[in-house]
């Protein structure tokens, strides 16, 4: 009997880990990590040329927030800008040259870290500048560099360099599917997972989500607000479905994002979503972001075609 | 083979349950001693340090800020806390509604905006710092005639000390 009982077990723990490892190890293409390493780089380039004239008042010693403020706040073994200035000070460098020292690495790895060119050491080149970056100016970040970050983090892990690299320009590109790609997928669409439970969860104990007023509060507030929205008071039903819409987009996201059946819908909603937030709130960058992952983590079928495929319609 | 797949499967399950006991737990408020400390380094470094609840659970207040500088020869002009650049201008934001969340440290915080705009200028004498916050009427408020308004959260004077 105990034997039985012993064989069962086993049977069980057995076809329990087959379940797991089948589900964290499928071989796959890196095409879809190549895809996610150009996306955020991209991003990140953009976002760097644009703050590159700010770079003092944002980040420098006598900028909005100075560096004595700032080092009172952090652990003392996480890097940052004040800290490579007391480190580079002995050899003559300036507060302002340390800044744009920083950000000049950043720009260089990010320029290699796209192209593909020896891209673990670039990857951890961008995330160390990044992470140095975010903690000089910790005060100011938002949404875009917490998932950047996480972006970077990942990048240094998953073979994001083994496709769509300059290199493929001259024929050495390998894209055998394996399954490292396919974990590196996996917990990408699992970090997603998380992260539209947890927003949803928030959500759905504030208020202002279930009657409209955050979506109301959202388009009228001056620094989001690209149109104008008075007209949504005169139909307050409007305001009161895309919140509940929200909701349910993100809430069902951990279910319905799974089956094939339902995944094309749901992609495509939460693509919509994002992309209506960087059209309607003027976040695009963090948008884009999020477009990137989701499209990286679940926009590939198992032969890398791009899932949303959309028939031709004739008139 | 086998093995090295196997290491890698209870790494990236072991990276998740890590990312969930961030964001779920009250890990934030842990003292960073013992596990809790490398834990910690692991977060940061994983850009979990801080949660997804984002404009959640209510829409704050949008925030401005604005300077009135006096200069030496007595003229007075206002300078707002904006960037023509929009990506910039969001920074700029998150500085201000930062800054102003406890209002122990808003003078510190004005105190460190005066600082910079003293070094760009020398003629600079003065500086008030003021920050408003936007109050968005309910959408029933709304309809019923209440405009939205921009309300004084704080103000604070700064002069410019002059080592002799």
């Amino acid at each position: 009997m105990n034997y039985l009982k012993q064989v069962s077990l086993s049977k069980i723990v057995h076809t329990v880990f087959d379940k797991i490892t089948s589900f964290f190890l499928f071989p796959i293409s890196p095409f879809p990590l190549g895809f996610f390493r150009i996306g955020i780089g991209l991003i990140a380039l953009f976002l760097l040329i644009q703050l590159w004239p700010y770079l003092l008042q944002l980040y420098g010693n006598f900028g909005f927030i100075q560096w004595a403020i700032l080092e009172t706040n952090t652990y003392t073994w996480f890097p940052s800008i004040g800290k490579l200035y007391l480190l580079t000070e002995p050899i003559g460098f300036s507060p302002e040259t340390c800044v744009y020292l920083v950000f000049l690495v950043y720009g260089i790895s990010l320029l290699g870290f796209i192209l593909g060119i020896i891209t673990r050491v670039t990857a951890f080149l961008v995330w160390i500048c990044h992470l140095t970056i975010i903690n000089s100016g910790f005060m100011s970040i938002y949404g875009l560099d917490t998932m950047l970050q996480i972006c970077f983090f990942y990048a240094i892990w998953m073979p994001v360099g083994k496709s769509l690299t300059i290199f493929h320009l001259f024929g050495k590109e390998t894209t055998q599917p394996s399954f490292v790609s396919g974990l590196s997928i996996r917990t990408l669409q699992l970090h997603l997972c998380i992260i539209y439970l947890n927003t949803s969860i928030a959500k759905m104990r504030g208020a202002q989500w279930w009657d409209g007023e955050a979506i109301w509060r959202a388009l009228m507030q001056p620094q989001f607000s690209t149109f104008s929205y008075d007209w949504l008071s005169v139909w307050p039903f409007v305001p009161k479905f895309i919140g509940w819409s929200v909701l349910l987009i993100e809430c069902g996201y951990l279910v319905f994002i799974w089956p094939q059946k339902t995944r094309k819908f749901w992609l495509s909603s939460i693509l919509l979503l994002h992309a209506g937030i960087a059209l309607l709130m003027g976040l695009p960058l963090f948008s884009l972001t999020m477009i990137v992952m989701n499209v990286t983590a679940f926009g590939w079928d198992k032969n890398t075609r791009f899932f949303i495929k959309y028939k031709k319609v004739r008139f | 083979m086998i093995k090295t797949k196997l290491i890698y499967v209870i790494l990236a399950i072991t990276h998740l349950l890590l990312v969930n006991i961030f964001i779920w737990t009250n890990f934030e408020n842990k003292k960073p001693s013992g596990v809790y400390q490398y834990l910690r380094i692991y977060r940061d470094f994983a850009g979990c340090f801080r949660d997804y609840t984002y404009f959640a659970p209510n829409i704050a207040n949008d925030t401005r800020a604005g300077f009135i500088a006096k200069t030496t020869s007595d003229s007075v002009y206002f300078l707002p806390f904006r960037a023509e650049n929009k990506l910039v201008n969001t920074r700029y934001n998150n500085l201000i509604s930062s800054g102003m969340r406890n209002p122990k440290g808003r003078d510190l915080f004005a105190r460190s905006w005066a600082t910079l705009l003293f070094g760009q200028s020398d003629s600079i004498c003065d500086i008030t710092v003021f920050t408003e916050a936007y109050i968005i009427p309910t959408i029933q408020e709304y309809r019923n005639g209440m405009q939205p308004s921009w309300n004084m959260i704080y103000m604070g004077r700064f002069e410019k000390e002059i080592n002799k």
